[in-house]
């Protein structure tokens, strides 16, 4: 059955006066938790999914990360020693970790590591030496914001010096 | 050789004009700048007291509205300062634009109506006096004089969106002519209640009344204080009646087709009209220039004081960004025709009971 919405009736005085009165409360404490982000950046749990390093040195090269793929974003590179490493194409990639999860020998593992701007299509491309180390990348932030609640539920803004965290 | 009487007097800066006005080239310049009439009209309420606001008014509009809305507004230019620059840069940038005219735009006006427009603006500040020693002409109509010079300004806003021969232009353009309509007999119709009321027409007299019975206009008929506001909301297209020239709508409304430093003034016009119903509203209701007299300012502490409202006042209509949607057209025809008309006729009505009530007032 249709139902007819009708506008709710508002006293217009009254309505105006606490429509001012958010505006000014805002005005004078505002609640905003906006991060200015190449300055400020956002805090993140260790467990986050940024990018993905492999450990060549403990790679048994079974190809699980790749079978574990859902977007097959990760090839096999044939080595000189005859084994193959797994590369990822970032422009691929969901950054899900399920090849973190697959990997029997823990030599792939993930970084808090999120943002950082690729310059061409080429260099979203990781071959098995890119995947060797945490990907560098110049970082302005100084600060780190960190969100949480005080004890009435209202939402905290902690802002930290980049050196205070790690 | 005589002097351009009668000069402002500024005490604190008279060792320096005495000095100046005794260098050949400059002596004559600094004399022309300083006689009342010129004075006015450039100084205080004209050019440079229009840019001084302008100015600052931009940017606290940017960022009071972004402060209540949970964002930071203009802050890299000048970072210090929290991008209290930007409108100048703004500027800049503007100037250094190219004109586009396009094929369709007629072009003599195209070009013409936004320097019109600017002029046309800030014509009431020669009838607006901001002190006692600081005006360009008194007629002793005035107030009636600048009011309706003030609603000459739509015809410049219509031509000009005529003359751009657009789609969004043209939609901005009729709603002009209809929100011009709705605002402009409520506006007049509470100017000519505080007229009543005071029994005159001469700002001078209109503010000596509100500071010898210390009790300021808007108290004194508050009815006409409030459709006097809301009108100059709407005149100056600030939230909610933000119509014309609304963004999301209609790109900018008449100026669309505009670059530029040409888009540069028709950005103004909104703003100068802002001011200059500004300065009305605060002599009409507020006190005009009534304060404690500062020796050192001489004639220009009636400015200061009446500078110091116009600014509270325009930011408050700068605020309203922050706090309102904007109403849709047939709302805000509605709220002119209807709401505003019959409290316009009352406010009338008000002051010709007032005036029966207490004739000294």
């Amino acid at each position: 059955m249709a139902k007819k919405v009708t506008q709710p009736k508002v006293n217009p005085v009254t309505g105006h006066l606490s429509a001012l009165a958010v505006g000014v409360k805002e005005f004078v404490k505002p609640t905003r938790f906006t991060i200015q982000y190449p300055r400020e950046r956002r805090w993140v749990v260790d467990r986050f999914r940024g990018f993905i390093v492999n450990d060549i040195e403990k790679c048994i090269s079974c190809f699980q990360c790749a079978w574990a793929c859902p977007v097959n974003a990760i090839f096999m590179y044939r080595a000189p020693n005859g084994k193959f490493y797994p590369g990822i194409r970032y422009e691929q990639c969901i950054l899900c970790h399920f090849c973190v999860d697959a990997c029997p020998v823990g030599s792939l593992y993930g970084t808090t590591i999120s943002d950082g701007a690729f310059p061409n299509l080429e260099s979203t491309i990781f071959k098995p030496e890119d995947m060797a180390q945490p990907p560098q990348w110049d970082d302005e932030a100084e600060y780190v914001v960190k969100y949480d609640f005080d004890e009435n539920g209202n939402l905290k803004v902690i802002k930290m010096r980049k050196s205070e965290v790690k | 050789m005589g002097y351009l009487e009668p000069m402002v007097q500024i005490p604190f800066l008279e060792p320096l004009i005495n000095f100046l006005l005794k260098v050949p080239v400059i002596g004559p310049i600094v004399n022309f700048l300083l006689w009342m009439p010129i004075f006015a009209v450039w100084f205080v309420p004209g050019l440079i007291g229009l840019f001084i606001p302008l100015i600052f008014v931009i940017w606290w509009e940017r960022k009071a509205a972004a402060r209540v809305q949970w964002r930071y507004g203009p802050l890299e230019i000048s970072k210090r300062l929290g991008g209290v620059i930007q409108p100048i840069s703004d500027l800049i940038r503007y100037t250094l634009q190219e004109i586009i005219i396009h094929q369709e735009a007629d072009a003599a006006y195209f070009i013409h109506m936004p320097v019109f427009g600017f002029i046309f603006a800030l014509l009431p500040v020669l009838f607006i006096p901001a002190g006692p020693n600081v005006y360009a002409i008194n007629t002793g109509y005035n107030i009636l004089i600048a009011a309706v010079l003030i609603s000459i300004f739509n015809v410049v806003v219509i031509v000009t969106g005529w003359a751009s021969t657009d789609k969004w232009a043209y939609i901005g353009t009729v709603r002009e002519a209809f929100m011009y309509a709705a605002y402009e007999i409520p506006f007049m119709l509470s100017v000519i209640a505080m007229i009543i009321l005071f029994g005159t027409a001469d700002p001078f007299m209109m503010v000596n009344e509100q500071v010898a019975h210390y009790i300021p206009g808007a108290i004194l008929n508050p009815i006409a204080f409030i459709v006097a506001v809301v009108t100059t909301a709407m005149a100056s297209s600030r939230f909610p009646f933000e119509i014309v020239e609304n963004d999301t709508d209609i790109v900018v409304g008449p100026f669309t087709e505009y670059g530029g430093l040409i888009f540069g003034l028709t950005m103004t016009m909104s703003y100068e009209k802002t001011y200059v119903m500004t300065l009305l509203l605060s002599i009409l209701f507020l006190g005009g220039w009534s304060g404690p007299y500062i020796a050192p300012l001489g004639d220009l502490s009636a400015p200061l004081w009446l500078g110091v409202r116009v600014f509270l006042v325009m930011m408050f209509f700068s605020f309203l960004r922050a706090v309102y949607p904007s109403y849709r057209l047939d709302q805000a025809l509605r709220i002119g025709w209807r709401t505003l008309l019959i409290l316009s006729v009352v406010s009338v009505i008000w002051s010709i009971v007032i005036r029966l009530a207490l004739p000294v007032v």
